[in-house]
């Protein structure tokens, strides 16, 4: 079980004159897609920090597979923000760019070297693996950056608007990507957007904030 | 080149010359660009586009990106300007592009390159030694430390995404790309953890690629060295922010401190003190920390403008120098002599062909190393007049040329690019 829970959060920043999230309660059910959406400043970046460890509420309960992880320190939750970096290292190879962020959590590497294969399947990078960035095509590469996140194999997924700053031709690659992810992945997915068109097609519910609260929660078929 | 209907630039009124601006060939893809408008050519890994080309005499990076991207990153970068946070210059945002067959192109984002920074791939020549590894690392805490005082999110914290310029033995960072990031009136621990952790984990990567490729010296555990950006921006930001307590007749500690953040390059602009509930004790809170305290100062001596470690080693020859010539004189008057009789001498003395190698207060700071050197090689005090020849004759001729090195962050790819010689006039 790895839902997620947020129970009566508030964030207040220091200098802000109204609250990033006010008394916000939320539910997404365990392996669901759940699309967070909200104009800039809506609360949406900081529902995904909350989630992830990354911010402490000043108010308010996180519960992760129904564990009261609001204490919790970021490293020891099972969920992974997306990193919004996608720069691939040119000296290593397609399998050491996968498993870098392994490699610094300390898993052991014959259990790196697992979780890279199966990423490696789901995102169809298995001819791959041996080569430098410099051989892989654009698409190639976003599919390894999105390897990255896959390997980690969190219960919990969270995405910052991985597609906001990519070039045209990119985006639509990468949005058919999370959809294709999406449908083979049993994980729990929070992804924040103000676009939600790309994603619609493989989302259960849709979430809108406004000013930190919950405003419309539509389940999709 | 005729501009096409449609183009929309925005910029400041002072970063470009528009007519030049507009010359550049906007309806032709930039991948495509002809050599003759560009000052060297990244190939790479980049998810944009990008090039480095000729602007005015100096080099400009164009990215392509979305329109979004583009116009909020450059309206980020002029915020960050204003608040002397140490940033690339934003030069211009190019919308409404098309090629001639009326399809449209994307906007482009364009900066001005840093003169004589380098990319951290760039500031070894072989390999990286493990010193010059713990100074691109301090450079880089020091700063995430600054950005985070001004309420700077950065959001994809790393070594690519930093420029390094030579600073009196240490280097002075610079960002480079403001993408993700997010300006607030000030950060929440959350948000200065979330930055940590991308720092942590990024270093660490970039690291490895550089072991991966045999390019750093020796044993070095990527992972344990990544951490020292974390341990080296939390000893920062404690001395910076950190309350202290005192007793009412302690006032002196106050003084204390402020001398110890001064040591530290950052001036204190304004502080709290409140007592304790008990009344016994007083705490001290700094509320505004600026870096650039010996900068500020030479500035307020002597007009120059240079890195806050050249400022010290700077200020330092400049108090040696009334010790021993001027003891009469006062500060100002003293510093103004030093620069007439001591730095510019020594600045109009570096011939033009080496004028590309460092900066002017570099090779100062070089220059007194050099003499130091000398002078304990050969147990006399050797004349600044007669280091300078050395140093002109036996240590500048054999540096790069680090006036324009570009490399673009994610490839091998790295390039002086040749400057037309009025630069330098």
């Amino acid at each position: 079980m790895a839902s997620v829970e947020l129970r009566g959060i508030t964030v207040q920043y220091p200098s802000a004159r109204t609250p990033a999230l006010d008394g916000l309660d939320l539910w997404a059910q365990d392996g669901r897609f759940t699309v967070v959406t909200g104009v800039l400043r809506s609360g949406k970046s900081t529902l995904l920090r909350v989630v992830a460890g990354q911010e402490p509420p000043d108010a308010g309960r996180v519960l992760i597979g129904g564990v009261d992880v609001t204490e919790v320190p970021a490293h020891d939750r099972d969920a992974v923000i997306v990193f919004q970096n996608y720069a691939l290292y040119p000296h290593m190879d397609v399998q050491e760019n996968m498993s870098f962020a392994l490699r610094v959590a300390g898993v052991p590497p014959a259990e790196r070297q697992a979780r890279v294969r199966e990423a490696a399947r789901l995102l169809d990078l298995e001819e791959q693996l041996d080569w430098t960035p410099e051989r892989l095509t654009g698409p190639q590469r976003q599919q390894v950056a999105l390897a990255r996140a896959v390997v980690r194999r969190p219960a919990v997924l969270l995405m910052d608007d991985p597609l906001t700053t990519l070039p045209p031709a990119l985006k639509d690659h990468t949005a058919e990507l999370i959809r294709s992810l999406a449908r083979t992945l049993d994980v729990t997915t929070l992804y924040a957007t103000a676009e939600p068109g790309p994603v619609i097609p493989v989302a259960d519910r849709l979430l809108r904030l406004d000013s930190g609260q919950l405003r419309e929660d539509t389940a999709v078929s | 080149m005729t501009p096409r209907s449609g183009l929309d630039i925005t910029t400041s009124g002072t970063a470009v010359d528009t007519a030049a601006l507009i010359a550049l060939p906007w309806d032709v893809p930039l991948a495509e660009w002809p050599e003759s408008a560009l000052a060297a050519l990244p190939r790479g890994l980049s998810r944009h586009v990008v090039r480095f080309a000729h602007l005015e005499g100096a080099v400009v990076a164009v990215k392509e990106t979305t329109e979004f991207s583009a116009r909020r990153e450059y309206q980020l970068l002029r915020r960050l300007e204003r608040l002397d946070v140490p940033c690339v210059e934003p030069v211009a945002v190019v919308a409404g592009r098309i090629d001639p067959d009326g399809e449209p192109l994307p906007t482009v984002l364009v900066t001005r390159h840093l003169r004589f920074s380098l990319p951290y791939r760039a500031v070894f020549s072989r390999r990286l030694h493990r010193d010059t590894l713990t100074r691109l690392i301090d450079a880089l805490a020091l700063l995430l430390v600054e950005l985070h005082l001004s309420g700077f999110y950065w959001g994809d914290v790393s070594l690519s995404n930093t420029l390094f310029r030579r600073d009196a033995g240490a280097f002075a960072a610079y960002l480079v790309d403001a993408e993700t990031g997010e300006l607030h009136p000030s950060l929440s621990r959350g948000q200065r953890e979330h930055d940590l952790e991308l720092a942590r984990v990024n270093v660490a990567g970039e690291l490895m690629d550089l072991m991966s490729g045999g390019l750093v010296e020796g044993d070095v555990d990527p992972v344990a060295t990544s951490q020292l950006i974390i341990d080296a921006y939390r000893r920062l930001w404690e001395e910076l922010t950190a309350d202290m307590s005192f007793r009412p007749g302690e006032r002196w500690r106050v003084e204390e401190r402020i001398r110890r953040l001064n040591s530290l390059g950052f001036d204190v602009e304004e502080y709290a003190i409140r007592t304790t509930r008990d009344g016994s004790e007083l705490v001290l809170q700094p509320k505004v920390v600026d870096p650039g305290h010996h900068q500020r100062r030479l500035l307020g001596l002597t007009g120059l403008d240079v890195q806050e470690n050249q400022a010290r080693r700077l200020l330092r020859d400049i108090d040696e120098y009334r010790a021993v010539n001027h003891p009469e004189m006062d500060e100002h008057e003293a510093a103004h002599r030093w620069l007439t009789e001591v730095f510019e001498p020594v600045a109009l003395s570096i011939p033009a062909n080496l004028s590309s190698k460092l900066e002017p207060a570099e090779v100062m700071h070089q220059l007194l190393e050099h003499r130091w050197y000398l002078s304990e090689n050969q147990s006399r005090s050797v004349p600044l007049d007669e280091a300078l020849e050395s140093y002109l004759q036996t240590v500048l001729p054999h540096r790069r040329d680090e006036d324009a090195v570009v490399l673009h962050p994610t490839t091998t790819m790295l390039k002086a690019v040749e400057l037309p010689s009025e630069n330098y006039d």
